[in-house]
């Protein structure tokens, strides 16, 4: 294996699952994450010699993914997302305590324009700023901030319809 | 106790299934589409600059060719005419430059949903959203006379309306937070002042499963909306709908990027999301069109455009370089000829109106500026803007700006009067 190929595996290791991670967010489908993840990874090797002369591959990456997945959105219904519970929900974790919650945030996710659930995505689960989340959409800080406001209220009353308790924003992490 | 969007996100992924993705897959794609290439970049000139573009496409995926991606050549991606920068601003005196009519804090939208100025109605009120709140996620709108204080509250429509089209002094027009499904239409809701009921506007004729952009009334008593006419989302199909006839559908037959309308004037740009080579003016009276290039920059990517009676306001977002975005707002009058371009990094446009230009800036010089066409006056009018997506309008001398409130988790919102 030549050394680019090398370097670009082992980065690829360890960026996929926080890649697919995100990506799942975003579509709410496993399988369909790592098709993102795939895609954005083909993407991350093609321009992989300028990316390490100058940096920033994690950043490029997850920009490519979500491209993929904004992508694939256009093409199809924003909406169009798996309606059934995801069969591989792994069982040995007892999600019990959490289900109620997480199912009510996937189902308000789901009802998001796919280009407000990645201002969801990546500012509250990648914990970017407004800017970062602006360089990684391709748009400008202005729509970052009204795509998530929107975001918001909506999930806000998704979680008002379940009776759950409200849902708010904890201060980004450090 | 509450549940916290960060670790909702986190608990969501906790148990994930094995991933079937494999690298050799990966690697094997990501080696044919580096030899188709190399291919191209050895094709001659002409094919270099494919090669550049696809490669630009291929990195955006689809959204833009990256002006900061460093294998775009340089071109000529320098602002045309006069320049304004964010330094040159004087500071605003309250007073002297414009005096508060009213304001509306919420304290907390860092957690439930507020009271939200949602743009002037053509009789100068303003127009006011709260909500959605509750159980049944409540949403109340209302019209606040700014100079008495006096707010009254419109009949409930039965769904969530989120995005004024128009604010009339007889009708307001209203899309919907979601369009209702299986709906053929951008979900519009019309509100007559004088009776007091809302209706819902449907055209079953429109194109079934489309994506809309903008949704604009022009004069003829039509609603214009941009239908995605490709996978990209940079061109959308105009149609058209008359407000009043659910049978009468237009497929303009017209390509465009984004696009608005003011007075009689229907303007676009070539496309959206990419650089722009073209606007577009077209006379909804007379039919006639006449088009310029704004030179904008080569690496400028199109984000908004805004129409006023007599100029052409173009926001693009133009690379990053050293960690600094080139933002502008570009000004173009109705022959083409610069203005003039409002330069800084994380400039926005908030507004345009006929004598003005409301800036938001997220960049190191933050806050909102307001540059007067009459006077030639280029105010910084706040020193920050809250985070929050908000609407900025204006009616006569009257503006409207937001700040945060309570240390960033709420907000403000200021009418003014300008002096």
């Amino acid at each position: 294996m030549k050394r680019d190929d090398e370097s670009f595996t082992e980065f690829a290791a360890v960026a996929r699952r926080g890649l697919r991670n995100t990506a799942y967010l975003l579509c709410g489908d496993w399988d369909r994450a790592s098709d993102f993840v795939q895609e954005g990874l083909i993407r991350v090797y093609v321009a992989w010699p300028r990316l390490t002369r100058n940096g920033g591959e994690h950043a490029y990456a997850r920009r490519a993914v979500v491209s993929a997945f904004l992508d694939a959105a256009r093409k199809r219904s924003s909406r169009e997302l798996p309606a059934e519970p995801d069969p591989h929900l792994n069982t040995g974790v007892d999600l019990a305590a959490i289900v109620a919650e997480t199912a009510t945030l996937k189902e308000a996710l789901r009802e998001l324009p796919a280009r407000q659930r990645a201002c969801v995505v990546l500012r509250y689960f990648e914990d970017l700023d407004v800017r970062a989340t602006a360089q990684v959409l391709g748009c400008s800080e202005g729509t970052v901030k009204s795509q998530t406001s929107r975001a918001l209220a909506t999930l806000r009353s998704m979680f008002d319809d379940a009776s759950l308790e409200e849902l708010v924003v904890s201060e980004r992490h450090a | 106790m509450v549940n916290d969007l960060r670790r909702l996100l986190r608990d969501s992924v906790t148990a994930p299934p094995p991933d079937r993705m494999r690298m050799t897959d990966v690697l094997g794609t990501g080696k044919r589409k580096v030899r188709r290439r190399r291919t191209a970049a050895l094709a001659g000139v002409a094919a270099a600059v494919i090669g550049i573009v696809g490669l630009a496409g291929l990195v955006g995926g689809g959204m833009s060719p990256r002006p900061d991606d460093s294998s775009v050549a340089d071109r000529s991606n320098d602002p045309v005419g006069r320049v304004l920068r964010l330094d040159d601003a004087e500071a605003a005196k309250e007073g002297r430059d414009y005096d508060v009519l009213t304001t509306q804090t919420n304290a907390h939208l860092d957690q439930e949903n507020g009271q939200y100025f949602d743009g002037f109605t053509d009789d100068g009120l303003v127009f006011v959203q709260d909500g959605p709140r509750g159980k049944d996620s409540r949403v109340r709108y209302g019209l606040l006379d700014p100079e008495t204080g006096i707010r009254s509250w419109l009949p409930t429509p039965p769904v969530h309306l989120e995005q004024p089209i128009h604010l009339g002094r007889y009708r307001l027009l209203l899309r919907a937070a979601a369009a209702p499904a299986g709906e053929n239409g951008p979900g519009v809701w019309s509100y007559d002042r004088r009776t007091r009921q809302w209706r819902h506007l449907e055209w079953p004729d429109l194109p079934a499963g489309a994506e809309y952009s903008g949704t604009v009334l022009g004069p003829d008593n039509r609603l214009y909306v941009g239908l995605a006419s490709g996978s990209d989302g940079e061109t959308f199909d105009l149609w058209s709908v008359a407000i009043d006839d659910p049978a009468d559908v237009r497929d303009e037959k017209t390509e465009v990027g984004d696009f608005d309308i003011a007075g009689t004037r229907l303007v676009w740009t070539d496309v959206s999301s990419r650089p722009i080579s073209k606007v577009t003016v077209r006379d909804l009276e007379t039919d006639e069109e006449d088009s310029f290039d704004p030179q904008s920059g080569d690496r400028c990517n199109q984000l908004e455009l805004q129409a006023t009676a007599t100029r052409i306001v173009l926001t693009e977002h133009c690379g990053t370089k050293d960690r600094v975005r080139d933002d502008r707002i570009q000004v173009v009058d109705y022959d083409g000829e610069p203005v003039l371009t409002v330069r800084g990094d994380g400039s926005d446009i908030a507004q345009a109106g006929d004598d003005r230009l409301l800036v938001d800036s997220y960049g190191p010089k933050p806050g909102s500026y307001l540059y007067r066409f009459d006077t030639g006056d280029w105010l910084r009018v706040t020193e920050e803007t809250s985070r929050y997506g908000l609407i900025n309008d204006a009616w006569a001398d009257l503006q409207t700006w937001h700040t945060p409130a309570n240390g960033w988790r709420g907000a403000k919102q200021w009418v003014v009067r300008l002096k």
